[in-house]
């Protein structure tokens, strides 16, 4: 699975499941500060990352630096594959 | 949670470049709301010779009690300095001492260098520190610290020579008394005493520490410092009778202990330099904002991380007119509850027909006379109490948030309105921001990650659970009042029967967090559409919930649980 495979299953999911209107999703975008409306959407988030990418997430990668926008969660995926 | 990953921290050339402008205006707002709060809360207005606080009030509204007021024409407040359980000290004289201190070490702060604006204001601390508590008290707290600092960054070259300072301060501070004499035999025994806590240090503690199983439980027997004691002085006291009377030092190193775990957390998580030096170090612990009622809101600005990523991260005039601007609604908040509420009891009382109490006590007390009480009296009353509470406790975060950002630290707000908050899990982050931060971390993601990973919906309630209900009993709630009312067997006898309180919140939270897991919507609350009335009814359940389990929340000596029960029942609308 390359980069671009793994940003696009996770731009449909954070699309679909947390819609956002006021912004628009790109690889930049700050997802801490613009996409997720609680903390409860990194929850989610890593529960659907668990599932599709078969990895395990521990408590010291759940940082500002990979979850920072789209493009970093993937880069970081793609370390764990 | 999201709020506290998503700061990078900025460098000491940033840093510096946002610390180069100098605004006298800023300067002059600090020191005037820090002269508002003077005049509100000590008795300088008898020095200066101006009207008191009292009877500034008494000309607007008729205070049938000393409710808000001391006994000497101020205010009362939570803005206490003492709150250790053996020392007494005039109030008053506490808050003017710490808020000359604050100004001085804001304008030094404020006019000095980035690389020692800390130093002033690690030193400011210990100041208002050794003014209020005496030297004794001072290194004990420093020498606590001090140990737990060459526990955790041996790997600081510094570290060997820190070294040589608690044992030698252990000794004076416990050994001596500073504040009179000194006697030259004392002097010879406290460098003796160093040198020998040094040699222990580097030939037993270092190698040791060289072994990672050992040096985690050594450091997580130290973090953990407060709750073993807290433990083994309750079964010493319930054996023996003796109750160990906490030193203030101690004290205040002990009621630290959520910023200790969280400290602990984020140096196994890799996210504090090994070496990192003990000035850095000290700016998580040591500010004037600590000292200041140390019991409610003392987690704010938790962790290494967050405090060094949100330093001078823009304009300091900027971060600082932020601080005077929540300083400012601090002190609306804590000098008006009581017009607020009071007017809020009065309208309620003319319009329902029915008695409202401020009090939850007065409230149970009329339940426990067999009086009939009316549903609406129960749900508003514990409404109004809950109002008056989240003025009180609101007042007092937002003024210690308020001190952080004038020393140029952009922390978030610890109380964020929570009565915009149309769901319990909403309002558990609005309403306690950084305690809910320290729960999610040491509680939440341990279980969500390690339990239950092929049932969502069960990792997310366990988890959810875990924090809201298990961790905030037993790690929150519990030694928090333990320590602070005393290390007896009797204030645990207290603490427990808040459980009901505990497990309603957790249930509470827990299946809010499950609703939302199944709810995908576009809309966020608050949107002005037609959806807009429904927010305000969500919000008002939110908060009666939250208000109306804190029936079980304040037990007293002559009522049972099935009294609470009861009386929350007929909030519910049943009369048994």
């Amino acid at each position: 699975m390359n980069i671009d495979e793994i940003k696009n299953k996770i731009k449909s999911f954070l699309i679909n499941e947390m819609p956002n209107n006021d912004f628009e999703l790109n690889d930049s975008t700050d997802l801490l500060n613009e996409w997720f409306l609680d903390s409860f959407g990194i929850i989610n988030t890593i529960m659907f990352l668990e599932t599709e990418f078969s990895i395990s997430v521990s408590r010291s990668e759940i940082n500002g630096d990979n979850f920072a926008n789209l493009n970093s969660i993937s880069v970081y995926i793609l370390n764990k594959l | 949670m999201s709020i506290l990953l998503n700061n990078k921290s900025v460098s000491d050339e940033i840093r510096e470049k946002n610390n180069s402008k100098h605004n006298y205006k800023i300067v002059f707002s600090v020191l005037s709301i820090i002269f508002i709060y003077m005049y509100f809360f000590t008795q300088i207005y008898q020095v200066i010779g101006i009207q008191s606080p009292e009877k500034i009030f008494k000309n607007f509204y008729s205070i049938e009690k000393n409710i808000i007021l001391d006994d000497d024409g101020n205010l009362s407040s939570l803005l206490e300095i003492t709150y250790a359980n053996n020392i007494k000290y005039n109030n008053d004289s506490e808050r003017l001492v710490f808020f000359v201190i604050l100004a001085l070490t804001f304008l030094a702060s404020y006019f000095s260098k980035v690389k020692y604006k800390r130093i002033f204001i690690v030193i400011g601390t210990l100041l208002v520190f050794f003014i209020l508590f005496k030297w004794n008290n001072v290194l004990m707290f420093l020498s606590m610290h001090l140990i737990l600092y060459i526990l955790f960054h041996n790997k600081n070259e510094k570290t060997k020579y820190i070294s040589f300072l608690p044992g030698g301060m252990i000794f004076l501070a416990f050994f001596t008394n500073l504040s009179t004499n000194i006697t030259f035999l004392q002097i010879i025994y406290s460098i003796l005493t160093s040198i020998f806590f040094w040699l222990y240090y580097k030939f037993l503690i270092l190698k040791l520490l060289d072994d990672k199983k050992i040096a985690n439980i050594l450091r997580t027997i130290f973090i953990q410092l407060t709750m073993i004691t807290i433990i083994v002085s309750l079964i010493i006291n319930s054996i023996y009778g003796y109750k160990w009377i906490i030193p203030v030092g101690i004290f205040y190193f002990f009621i630290q202990w959520q910023r200790l775990i969280l400290y602990h957390i984020e140096y196994k998580d890799g996210l504090i330099p090994l070496d990192l030096s003990l000035l850095n170090y000290s700016i998580v612990f040591f500010n004037p904002a600590t000292v200041v009622n140390c019991v409610d809101g003392y987690n704010i600005g938790s962790g290494y991380k967050y405090i060094n990523n949100n330093y001078l991260v823009e304009d300091k005039n900027k971060i600082i007119f932020s601080g005077v601007k929540i300083l400012t609604l601090a002190l609306f908040y804590l000098v008006l509850y009581y017009f607020f509420t009071n007017t809020i009891k009065i309208l309620l009382e003319y319009f329902l027909g029915v008695p409202i109490f401020l009090s939850l006590e007065d409230l149970l007390k009329v339940h426990l006379k067999g009086k009939y009480l009316h549903t609406s009296t129960v749900l508003f009353s514990t409404l109004i109490n809950q109002i008056e509470w989240f003025f009180l406790f609101g007042g007092l975060v937002h003024f210690k948030v308020g001190i952080w950002r004038i020393f140029g630290f952009q922390l978030n707000s610890y109380f964020d309105k929570p009565w915009l908050a149309t769901n319990l899990m909403a309002f558990w982050t609005r309403y306690s921001f950084y305690f809910r931060e320290f729960l999610v971390r040491a509680f939440y993601y341990p279980v969500f990650l390690n339990f239950f990973k092929k049932n969502q919906k069960l990792r997310i309630f366990v988890a959810t659970f875990a924090s809201t209900c298990i961790g905030n009993y037993t790690w929150g709630h519990i030694p928090e009042i333990i320590l602070v009312r005393g290390l007896e067997t009797k204030n645990l006898v207290y603490a427990l029967p808040r459980w009901p309180y505990f497990f309603l919140l957790g249930l509470g939270v827990s299946l809010t967090q499950i609703y939302l897991l199944n709810k995908k919507t576009k809309r966020k609350p608050w949107t002005k559409d037609r959806r807009f009335i429904l927010d305000f009814f969500y919000a008002y359940l939110t908060i009666q919930f939250f208000s109306l389990i804190h029936i079980f929340a304040r037990p007293t000596r002559s009522s049972s649980l099935w009294d609470h029960f009861t009386l929350f029942l007929i909030g519910l609308g049943i009369h048994l």
